[in-house]
């Protein structure tokens, strides 16, 4: 099945999904892990929810070629990945944070990198 | 180091003289078992005609307007309160500061100045402090079971080569010091109801040794833990049986001398006061519910048998009926060597009105010096006239000798809910630095019966910790957030300063500090090398509202742990507290919310301040610049370092003693609401926290206990 170039790899929404997947791991432990500092609370719910939100927005970027739907989710991305650095800097979630640059990064290259032609579905 | 030149030269015949005539007047005060003779603990009227004058008037506060209410003399003698005779017992060689590194007691010694010698953990080597090993007692609860949520404020008490824990399910825990492997536990298997405080408290247990222990006999070191329900358990150091020769079969039920007003039991939350043959209880009661509460006794044991020795209470026995409480909330302050206990004395009740106690109560609200041996008032000074705002004094002066102007003086410092630092000589209750009586606020006229005290004292040193005299600038975040909310609230107000009586009018009063601001029950550490005192203290910003009977009964609504709506049952007013805050849960003061600060007790000035800890809400920590609300007090070592929990972001801190630097600092499972203890195991320096949360700061509980050291 091939829903990509089989030549390239989308570099971008490849690094925003690992980043993103790493980051609601990251998350995953501060909220379950006991002396986190924000073991159970709220905000770290709230980042394990936009860093799950981000794994979904990579998967979308990956499939949806460069249309509007790239722009829509491109954006999103780039919101959520904000907002979630911001909260993981006000929960002194460092590593979190770190993730989530990663994820900014992943969606520089997704918009720098060039156009590919989007095959259908097999 | 310990100064009492006038002490050391009293001739040994006039102190002779002076015993015998002290001792009559005393021994009337003191009371025996028998209830009937004694009821309530509350001193008769013949038993409290003033005992003589004596060669100290009670204080000197320096009154800028003449105030009746204020002065201290003239008042007792309108209410037929206690007189205090200025009468010191004789004295005895016992050094202010141990001579040894001790640390067992709530304050760390008795001085209050939780202070340790030692110095293996220094400035310069804390960075590398390592948790060494945790212990979870299990004794926790947040609420959303059967049981009441728990707050926990012990300081672990260093003694018998054992590491002592009381826990809010009322068991004593005792722990190796140097692993915390445990020795044994006691259950008292009290009930586990929020019979008083909204939540199941313990401030700590107590400890006592034979001066001159008897072989082979058991219960010659002894360990105290006292209940929500009034019950005094003691038991054996060495194995945690419970002392069968104290009272019956080893528990002492307090609540026998409950007579007046008695609607709720004594509750022993705090830790007694042991000091030579002394268990010296304070209770803590219920905020807010009534008019007319227990009175405040202070009750003083054999450690032994658990027989009553002396008893005190601030309120005259003519009032004591129609009031109450003015009890002692925490831990006092002794100086063995002048046989002086210090109590901190709260406010009568109801807190918000006192149109039922418009006579003057002088020792209320006030740090009063009881001789140790007999409970006769030596000295009083009131803090408070007529308290309408639960300025509670809430924790124990911290003695110290310090030499102001050449002088040396033997000197107590008396931290305030108000942010107030009072210093007096510790012989006689005299200002160190002028304390002034300067004109306040009277009412509105909104309420009915109240009277007012037309001045308050105000010290000159050291300053304010505080600024009380306008209202504090609004946070513009907040207030943007809140669309304006804050300035709305602002403007709504009333506040003439910190002495602002309530209302009834218009949203109620403004207030700052509050009753949950300035200084808490940590107070002051004190090193006594540098002479340097160290403080935390909070900002907090309430808002109280007197509501007439029926219009409060139309109210409906949560109240919460120190704010919401309280009856004042009794009285002709409920209330509301409130904390400001816009919709987000924000604070609508600008920060810092809680500061730390050093103070040069040669001078009195502030050596340094800065922000202590951090906010943290859901979870989101706000700067460290912006400090946090503290509940729970720092210690400080010889090592140049000071160790504080007290936030509200669950962390444990190291600051330098010299310029407050942050050091070190870790993460525990709970806000470490209790002074840390620090002490000295098989040459190894370890410091010890609890970390067991209180709802006040925010709703997260613990039952940790970490002890670090360096590795």
């Amino acid at each position: 099945m091939h829903l990509t170039s089989p030549e390239r790899r989308p570099l971008g929404p490849f690094i925003v999904l690992v980043a993103a997947a790493a980051g609601a791991l990251l998350a995953l432990y501060y909220y379950l892990v006991p002396l986190t500092g924000i073991t159970g609370t709220p905000g770290a719910l709230l980042v394990i929810g936009s860093s799950l939100a981000l794994v979904v927005d990579a998967l979308v970027l990956w499939f949806s070629g460069r249309g509007m739907l790239f722009g829509v989710f491109w954006t999103l991305g780039l919101i959520g990945a904000l907002c979630t650095v911001t909260a993981a800097c006000f929960l002194h979630a460092w590593w979190l944070s770190a993730a989530m640059v990663v994820v900014l990064v992943g969606l520089v290259v997704a918009l720098a990198a060039p156009s590919r032609p989007r095959r259908a579905a097999a | 180091m310990t100064s009492r030149p006038i002490l050391r030269s009293a001739p040994f015949a006039a102190l002779a003289l002076a015993l015998a005539v002290a001792l009559p007047p005393a021994v009337a005060q003191n009371d025996t078992d028998n209830p009937a003779a004694t009821s309530g603990g509350i001193p008769s009227p013949e038993q409290q005609k003033p005992s003589g004058a004596g060669p100290e008037r009670p204080g000197n506060t320096n009154s800028r307007e003449s105030s009746p209410m204020a002065n201290g003399a003239s008042a007792a003698v309108e209410a037929g309160a206690q007189q205090p005779s200025g009468r010191l017992p004789e004295p005895k060689p016992i050094p202010l500061v141990p001579a040894h590194p001790v640390w067992n007691t709530f304050h760390g010694q008795l001085n209050a100045q939780k202070y340790s010698p030692l110095t293996e953990i220094t400035a310069d080597n804390v960075q590398s402090l390592a948790k060494v090993w945790e212990f979870h007692t299990g004794d926790v609860s947040d609420g959303s079971g059967k049981l009441p949520t728990t707050v926990w404020s012990a300081t672990p008490i260093f003694a018998n080569d054992t590491l002592y824990i009381g826990t809010p399910f009322y068991r004593v825990i005792a722990l190796d010091p140097g692993t915390g492997k445990v020795k044994w536990t006691f259950d008292s298997k009290s009930t586990l109801k929020a019979l008083t405080q909204p939540a199941l408290k313990n401030r700590g247990i107590a400890y006592w040794e034979a001066a001159h222990p008897v072989a082979n006999r058991p219960c010659q070191k002894i360990v105290y833990l006292g209940t929500m329900d009034a019950q005094l358990f003691a038991m054996d150091a060495d194995t945690g049986q419970l002392c069968r020769d104290f009272a019956k079969g080893g528990v002492l039920d307090v609540n026998q001398w409950n007579h007046v007003n008695d609607k709720y039991p004594l509750s022993l939350l705090q830790p007694p006061t042991v000091a030579g043959n002394h268990v010296i209880l304070g209770w803590a009661g219920k905020d807010w519910a009534y008019a007319e509460a227990p009175p405040g006794i202070v009750f003083s044991l054999d450690p032994q048998t658990g027989k009553r020795q002396w008893a005190f209470s601030a309120l005259p026995p003519q009032i004591a009926a129609r009031t109450g409480t003015a009890n002692v909330w925490t831990a006092m302050s002794v100086d063995e060597g002048l046989g002086l206990v210090y109590l901190p004395v709260s406010s009568p009740s109801p807190n918000y009105w006192g149109g039922n106690r418009t006579e003057p109560i002088p020792l209320a609200t006030s740090t009063t010096a009881l001789n140790l041996e007999t409970g006769e008032v030596v000295w009083s000074r009131q803090w408070v006239h007529h308290d309408i705002w639960d300025y509670d004094i809430n924790s124990a002066p911290t003695l110290m000798d310090i030499t102001v102007n050449g002088k040396q003086i033997p000197a107590l410092m008396q931290a305030t809910k108000m942010g107030f630092l009072f210093v007096v000589d510790r012989r006689t209750g005299k200002d160190v630095w002028p304390i002034e009586e300067r004109p306040v606020p009277g009412g509105d006229g909104s309420i009915k019966g109240e009277v007012y005290a037309p001045t308050q004292p105000f010290p000159t040193k050291p300053a304010p910790l505080l600024d009380q005299s306008k209202k504090p600038p609004i946070w513009s975040v907040a207030d943007v957030l809140g669309l304006g909310e804050c300035s709305r609230l602002w403007d709504s107000l009333d506040y003439k300063g910190m002495y602002t009586p309530p209302t009834r009018k218009g949203e109620g009063t403004f207030a700052y500090p509050d009753s949950a601001g300035g200084v808490q029950w940590g107070g002051v550490a004190y090193d006594p090398q540098s002479k340097t005192a160290i403080v935390n203290f909070s900002h907090v910003v309430q808002y109280i509202k007197l509501y007439p009977r029926k219009e409060y009964e139309q109210h409906t609504g949560g109240s919460g742990n120190e704010q919401g709506f309280y009856p004042q049952e009794g009285a002709p007013y409920g209330m509301s507290l409130d904390n400001a805050l816009n919709w987000l849960g924000m604070p609508c003061w600008k920060p810092p919310f809680g500061e730390i600060a050093a103070i040069d007790m040669r001078t009195g000035d502030i050596k340094w301040r800065r922000p202590v800890g951090a906010s943290q809400k859901w979870g989101f920590y706000m700067p460290e610049s912006m400090g946090s609300v503290t509940i729970g007090g720092p210690v400080v070592t010889a090592g140049g370092v000071i160790f504080i929990g007290a936030s509200m972001d669950a962390k444990v801190r190291a600051y330098s003693l010299t310029d407050g630097k942050e050091l070190w600092s870790d993460i525990v499972q709970a806000p470490a609401v209790a002074n840390p203890a620090v002490y000295e195991y098989k040459g190894r320096e370890y410091v010890a926290f609890i970390a067991g949360g209180n709802t006040i700061l925010k709703d997260q509980v613990g039952d940790q206990v970490v002890v670090y050291a360096l590795p």
